[in-house]
């Protein structure tokens, strides 16, 4: 008996060993590498955006595409519960006035033209060609409407807060004015937002907030065919689209929470294309012949907040020493990806307009950071909680900064904690030092720089520093205001170097948005923004 | 045997308020807030506010428990709080899908788990006992949701057999219900082996083969019925955790089960969902446990009797 286990077992061992050594070194193994992919697919796709194929493709007639979302929204009405899949599916199910272009441009959509016809009056031409899918011939009122109804919605009031409600009125059938409160230079990238989609009044009084929220009546090239409970969301082409009609016509959205499981689902070819591929599962996908990947920079941030309103954070020589004992490379390249993140130096993306290129950098430099805390009187260090998400890079993400603040005599006490009681914690305010990850919504660098600085917002979902800084807010206000572009540019790059110079946060990176698809699927762009246009997807005929 | 079975069903109800209690207070006890999980960030502090009071949160914690039990008396589970639907309606929907699971991996431990023991047992010490013994020790160490994902790699990537998700078709429960049962199959198989082993030496066994029997039919039939009362109550309390515990397997294969269902719902502290999918959950294994009380009864006739 023993002589049999005692076999067993070293054949497990063996087996292990073996299964281990293979895993670690993808080069020795037979696996196809990179360079087995399609040749219509690079050699590095993971640098691209988008992908470049030879042109001698042929389209093939499959016309439904099943696409893994990691979570199922809570509804698809505008100002409802808001997560990135539901605006996705709002801004392809629904439509906004304007929309961004593959650069965050806001570009005409249902309206046509626009301009602001003093500091605070802007007023829009409406196409006049678009029915909803209930029947409803789109006018002026549904605009004027929509607007109207974010103020009674949850989530939805926030983005009224330049908007005059009094000032939304429509000017004939195909004309709307909209005023704001003050000059506001970012209505029409906050038109752009899907918590602007139009709606139509009569559809969401016959069926209800509740039914119209889990099928709504919109404009857009795809609506919703059905909607199982946990398991997919089903769109159908709408074929009385006024643009250019959907290339599939259907789009099957399956709600697969589990990462591992999404990639293995597109190893299988059970779905086209997952939106949300997993860093860690970037080389296998990328190894396989069957898949590509995209990836491209987002306008998220993800960083480390201190709060500017506690001592010894109110010291801005302290951040700046905590800053310095901060390797930002090490982590990003080991818990973010090099190959699905970009180096942050300030709060702007590098590609937005207004991003200032001449930041001085924070290197890394424990010896600095030691004598910088002990000209600051800390020469024994001192201690101070870390509060984050609680997941397991996040976890990883803690323990490595905590042994780098060892480094420099600071204790970090870490306090993980779950998602709602960290958003409570961190709106009000209720920590020491923290981590997260913040979109610039609007894809706009000045209302970013707003949001995220400016003493107003304290108590926001965006502020995470509470900076409290007069010439700060001073020229935020002014970039607010500014309607001139060039000039606005101007005034956030200089905003951009006040702050980075106060030093409220730690830059770890900007997080790019990584695709895993099949690789007969064509249409995909990795945009700036959450967004993908279900309407420019199709497959083409493979060999 | 009706009164005992009234009796049981009666003891359900103490039973039942306990788990309701239990969970109950977990979730209240339990940082973050509902509101905050649901409207994100976004939203003004009146909205907050407004949502707090509409979903009854706002009360202390006997007032609100209070509210839940009646509710529930009137067969009002609740609604969930992000799709809005009734909660015994997303119930209706889910539990189908998990009991079809949980049954499937039952069906699979009995099954192998059962010819497993016996082979085991009766070439005892043998390389196929090793052999047997060797694999259920290692199914019964094996999480269910590594063996799911390393059976995923193997029949659904590399040999391309099965599907990797979805519901909709048997051969969509294969893997998953593999993957859940493995565990519960080494379990009955152990089981059954030490069952079998204590039987086959009993006298009655010896001369059932004096009487020239043949062995399939000592094994059968003498030795089998009397090593299964242990059995059943193994089978009947893996179905019960196959329930249960078909969290992780449903979420890994994307299956719209009660499990996945809770998982979603702790995640964003949807109460009434997480305390719904537990009381079905409980009921179900309290009523698994009585079936298998009163299958007991019908295997083993010493038992039969005290209920005369």
């Amino acid at each position: 008996m023993k002589k049999y286990l005692a076999m067993l077992l070293a054949c497990a061992m063996i087996f292990a060993f073996a299964a281990g050594c293979a895993q670690q070194n993808p080069a020795n193994s037979d696996e196809p590498t990179a360079t087995n992919a399609p040749t219509d697919v690079e050699a590095t796709p993971v640098q691209n955006t988008e992908l470049v194929t030879d042109g001698n493709e042929t389209v093939s007639d499959k016309d439904t595409i099943n696409i893994a979302v990691d979570r199922e929204p809570a509804t698809l009405n505008p100002g409802g519960v808001s997560s990135n899949v539901n605006e996705i599916i709002m801004r392809n199910v629904l439509d906004t006035l304007l929309k961004f272009d593959e650069n965050a441009i806001p570009q005409a959509n249902l309206a046509t033209e626009w301009e602001a016809i003093d500091d605070l009056t802007w007023q829009f031409k409406l196409r006049d060609d678009v029915n909803f899918t209930n029947g409803e011939h789109f006018t002026a009122k549904d605009v004027v409407y929509s607007i109207n109804r974010l103020a009674n919605t949850t989530t939805g009031a926030s983005a009224l807060t330049y908007i005059d409600l009094s000032g939304v009125e429509a000017v004939d059938d195909y004309t709307v004015n909209i005023k704001t409160t003050k000059p506001y230079a970012f209505l029409e990238a906050q038109l752009c937002q899907a918590v602007m989609c139009i709606v139509n009044e009569k559809a969401i009084t016959e069926m209800g907030e509740d039914a119209h929220g889990r099928a709504p009546v919109g404009t857009g090239p795809y609506m919703v065919a059905d909607w199982t409970a946990g398991e997919s969301i089903t769109l159908e082409r709408n074929e009385n689209y006024w643009g250019e009609p959907a290339k599939l016509k259907t789009v099957v959205l399956k709600i697969m929470t589990e990462g591992t499981s999404r990639t293995i689902n597109l190893e299988t070819g059970d779905i086209d294309l997952n939106c949300r591929l997993q860093t860690t599962d970037i080389d296998r996908v990328e190894e396989s012949s069957d898949m590509y990947v995209l990836a491209g920079a987002q306008n998220t941030l993800r960083y480390i907040c201190f709060n500017t309103s506690v001592e010894p954070l109110n010291n801005v020589n302290v951040r700046k020493a905590l800053y310095h004992a901060t390797d930002t490379e090490l982590i990003r390249e080991t818990i973010y990806g090099v190959k699905s993140s970009e180096k942050a130096n300030g709060p702007i993306p590098p590609s937005f307009q207004g991003k200032n290129h001449d930041l001085p950098e924070y290197e890394y430099d424990p010896a600095k950071a030691k004598e910088m805390l002990a000209a600051e009187g800390y020469e024994n260090g001192f201690e101070v909680s870390f509060i984050y998400l609680a997941n397991t890079t996040n976890n990883m993400f803690a323990e490595m900064l905590q042994s780098m603040w060892a480094e420099v005599g600071v204790t970090l006490v870490l306090q993980p904690t779950e998602s709602g009681t960290l958003s409570t914690m961190l709106n009000a305010g209720d920590y020491e030092v923290g981590t997260a990850a913040t979109d610039m919504k609007l894809c706009d660098a000045g209302e970013g720089l707003y949001a995220f600085f400016h003493s107003s917002s304290r108590g926001s979902s965006q502020d995470r520093t509470w900076l409290n800084d007069a010439d700060v807010d001073a020229i935020l206000d002014k970039i607010v205001t500014t309607l001139d572009a060039e000039e606005r540019n101007k005034l956030v790059s200089e905003a951009e170097a006040m702050i980075h110079d106060l030093c409220p946060m730690i830059y770890i990176c900007h997080p790019w948005r990584v695709y895993g698809a099949r690789s007969d699927v064509r249409g995909l762009k990795v945009l700036p923004y959450d967004m993908e246009y279900y309407s420019k997807l199709y497959f083409v005929n493979e060999d | 045997m009706l009164k005992y079975i009234a009796r049981r069903l009666l003891m359900l109800i103490p039973v039942l308020l306990g788990v309701i209690l239990l969970v109950f207070s977990l979730m209240y006890i339990t940082p973050g807030d509902p509101v905050d999980s649901l409207l994100g960030d976004n939203a003004t502090p009146e909205a907050r506010e407004a949502l707090r009071e509409e979903l009854g949160l706002n009360g202390g914690y006997f007032e609100r428990f209070f509210n839940y039990v009646v509710r529930l008396l009137r067969g009002d589970m609740g609604i969930c709080y992000s799709t809005r639907q009734n909660v015994a309606t997303r119930i209706a929907q889910t539990f189908p899908n998990t009991v079809k699971l949980a049954s499937f991996a039952v069906a699979f431990a009995v099954v192998f788990g059962l010819t497993f023991g016996i082979v085991s047992a009766i070439r005892q010490y043998s390389i196929i006992d090793n052999i047997v013994m060797s694999i259920s020790m290692i199914g019964i160490s094996m999480p269910s949701f590594w063996c799911g994902l390393l059976l995923m790699l193997l029949f659904c990537v590399k040999l391309k057999w099965l599907p990797a998700s979805g519901f909709d078709s048997f051969s969509c429960v294969i893997l998953p219900g593999i993957a859940l049962g493995v565990n519960s199959a080494a379990s009955i198989a152990r089981m059954t082996r030490s069952g079998m082993l204590e039987v086959i030496r009993q006298d009655y066994i010896s001369t059932a083969r004096a009487k020239g029997l043949s062995e399939f039919k000592v094994v059968t039939v003498h030795a089998l019925k009397n090593a299964l009362i242990p059995v059943i109550t193994t089978i009947g309390m893996q179905f019960g955790l196959l329930l249960g515990g078909a969290v992780l397997i449903e979420s890994i294969f994307a299956i719209p089960g009660v499990g996945k269902m809770m998982v979603d719902a702790i995640k964003s502290r949807n109460y009434p969902v997480v305390q719904g999918g537990v009381l079905v959950i409980a009921l179900s294994f309290c009523l698994v446990n009585l079936v298998v009380d009163i299958l007991y009864a019908y295997v083993d006739p010493r038992v039969r009797s005290q209920y005369k």
